[in-house]
C-alpha cells in the first residue's frame, strides 16, 4: 500500500540519521499528516510486524520492516535522481516517496541501469555548460 | 476535428459578472453626466437661500462598492447656461426644484435602484445618492428656494458621484483584463488535456511522455504566474482610486459576494494546478516503466 511505503521510508531515513526510535511527531511532520492519523498508521504497521511502536517513545523498524524499507529506499533514490535530473522536478523527493511503493525493484533497477547510466554518459561527453 | 467541450469555471462566471457590472457603472456615469447637464440648465432662483443647515449630513449606506465613500467637496459646476436661463424665466422656485427632481428621476434613478426590489420614494434615493442636505433642499415640502448655492451643491454632488462611478468602472476594466488572462489559461489547459486524453498514456513512448510532462510543468508555471499577477492586481489601487476611496480588493469583494468562492481566479488557478499535478503523476508513473 503506497501510504505504508511512505511511512516506512520516513522511518528508515530517520533511523539512518539519528537511530531509533523515531517520534510520531517527526513522521507526521515529514508526511504532513495529523498526529492522530500518524499514530493510527504506526499501530497498523506494528500489527503487520513491520515496526514496534511505544507510545511517548516512538517507532522502530523491525528486521522485516527494515528490509522492506531498504528496498523502498533504493527505489526512492533512483526515482529521486530520475525526477531531478531527467524531469527537472522541483519537489522530486516528495514525489519519489509517493511513487516508490508502486514501482517494483525490477523496474527501479532497469531505470537506474539504463536511463540514468545513459544520462551520465551524455553528461560526461557534453562540454561543461556555462 | 476535435469537438472541444466548454469548461465553465469560476473565472468564466466572474468574467460575466465583471462585464455586466462594468456596463452598469458605465450607465451610471452616463446617467450622472446627463443629470449634471440638465441641472446646469436650470437657472438658480435670483433670491438667495442656503441649503438647510439643520439637516443631518449623515448618509444612508449602500451596498454598492465604494462609490459612496469618496469625498464630495469638489465642485466643477458653473453658472447655468444662458439658453437654459431663458427657458426657465418666470418659473417658480418650486418648479425649479421639481425640474431637478424630475431630471434625477429620469436619469440617475433607473441606474440607482435597478437592483432594489421595492420601489423607494424619490427623495429617499436622492438622499442616498446626493446627500441629506440636497434631498432636503429639493423637497417640495421644505419650501427651500433653488438658490445658486443649492444648485452648486447639487452639481458638486453629481460630479462627485460621476467621478466615483468612473473610478469603479476603471477598476472593473482592470478586473476584466485580469480575468481574461486567467480565462485564457483555463481554456489552454483544458483544451490541451482534452486533446491529450484522446491518446492513452499506455500508447505513448518515452519521449512523448516526457514531452507531456514538460507541457504540464509549463502549465503549472503559468498557474503560478497567474496567482502572482492576480495577487498583484488585488493589491493594486491607483491614486485616483485612493482619492475616491476605491480599493481593488473591495471591488472584488462586492463583485463576488454571492459566489461560492471568495477568490475565483485564485481558486481556479489552484484547481488547475492540482489537475496538472495529478496528470503529471500519471505521466511519471508511465515514464518510469518505459525506461
Amino acid at each position: 500500500m503506497p501510504g505504508d511505503s511512505q511511512y516506512l521510508l520516513v522511518l528508515y531515513v530517520a533511523e539512518q540519521a539519528d537511530g531509533p526510535p523515531v517520534s510520531p511527531g517527526h513522521v507526521a511532520g515529514e508526511l504532513d499528516r495529523s498526529p492522530a492519523a500518524t499514530t493510527e498508521m504506526l499501530q497498523r504497521l506494528e500489527n503487520r510486524g513491520l515496526v514496534t511502536y511505544e507510545p511517548y517513545q516512538g517507532a522502530t523498524l523491525t528486521a522485516d520492516g527494515r528490509e522492506r524499507a531498504a528496498d523502498l529506499h533504493r527505489t526512492y533514490r533512483t526515482l529521486t535522481r530520475f525526477f531531478r535530473e531527467v524531469l527537472d522536478l522541483d519537489d522530486c523527493e516528495a514525489e519519489a516517496r509517493q511513487l516508490a511503493g508502486t514501482v517494483s525493484p525490477t523496474v527501479a533497477d532497469r531505470l537506474a541501469s539504463t536511463l540514468l547510466a545513459d544520462d551520465d554518459a551524455e553528461m560526461r561527453e557534453s562540454p561543461p555548460s556555462k | 476535428m476535435t469537438t472541444t467541450a466548454v469548461v465553465e469555471t469560476h473565472v468564466h462566471r466572474a468574467r460575466d459578472r465583471a462585464g455586466s457590472e462594468a456596463e452598469a457603472f458605465e450607465a451610471r456615469v452616463d446617467a450622472y453626466e446627463r443629470f449634471h447637464d440638465r441641472v446646469a440648465d436650470v437657472p438658480a432662483d435670483p433670491s438667495t437661500a442656503d441649503i438647510p443647515t439643520d439637516a443631518t449630513t449623515a448618509r444612508a449606506g449602500r451596498t454598492a462598492p465604494a462609490t459612496r465613500t469618496a469625498g464630495t467637496t469638489t465642485s466643477s459646476a458653473g453658472p447655468a447656461g444662458s439658453s437654459g436661463t431663458q427657458r426657465f424665466v418666470g418659473a417658480s422656485t418650486v418648479d425649479r426644484c421639481e425640474t431637478v427632481r424630475t431630471a434625477f428621476a429620469e436619469t440617475v434613478l433607473p441606474e440607482s435602484v435597478a437592483d432594489v426590489e421595492d420601489a423607494e420614494p424619490l427623495l429617499e434615493t436622492i438622499r442616498t445618492e446626493l446627500s441629506e442636505q440636497v434631498a432636503v433642499a429639493l423637497a417640495s415640502t421644505t419650501g427651500t428656494t433653488f438658490s445658486s448655492e443649492v444648485k452648486r451643491g447639487v452639481l458638486a454632488e453629481a460630479e462627485s458621484r460621476k467621478r466615483e462611478a468612473a473610478v469603479v468602472r476603471r477598476a472593473l476594466d482592470r478586473e476584466a483584463s485580469s480575468l481574461d488572462a486567467a480565462a485564457t489559461l483555463v481554456d489552454d489547459v483544458t483544451t490541451w488535456i482534452e486533446e491529450a486524453d484522446e491518446t492513452p498514456l499506455s500508447e505513448l513512448g518515452f519521449d512523448a511522455l516526457r514531452e507531456r510532462h514538460r507541457q504540464l510543468s509549463a502549465f503549472r508555471d503559468r498557474c503560478d504566474g497567474t496567482v502572482r499577477d492576480r495577487q498583484s492586481t488585488l493589491r493594486a489601487t491607483t491614486s485616483y482610486e485612493l482619492e475616491a476611496g476605491v480599493r481593488h480588493r473591495a471591488v472584488v469583494d462586492f463583485l463576488y459576494v454571492d459566489f461560492p468562492v471568495d477568490y475565483p481566479v485564485l481558486s481556479t488557478a489552484a484547481r488547475l494546478d492540482a489537475t496538472c499535478r495529478s496528470c503529471q503523476r500519471a505521466v511519471r508513473d508511465h515514464l518510469v516503466r518505459r525506461a
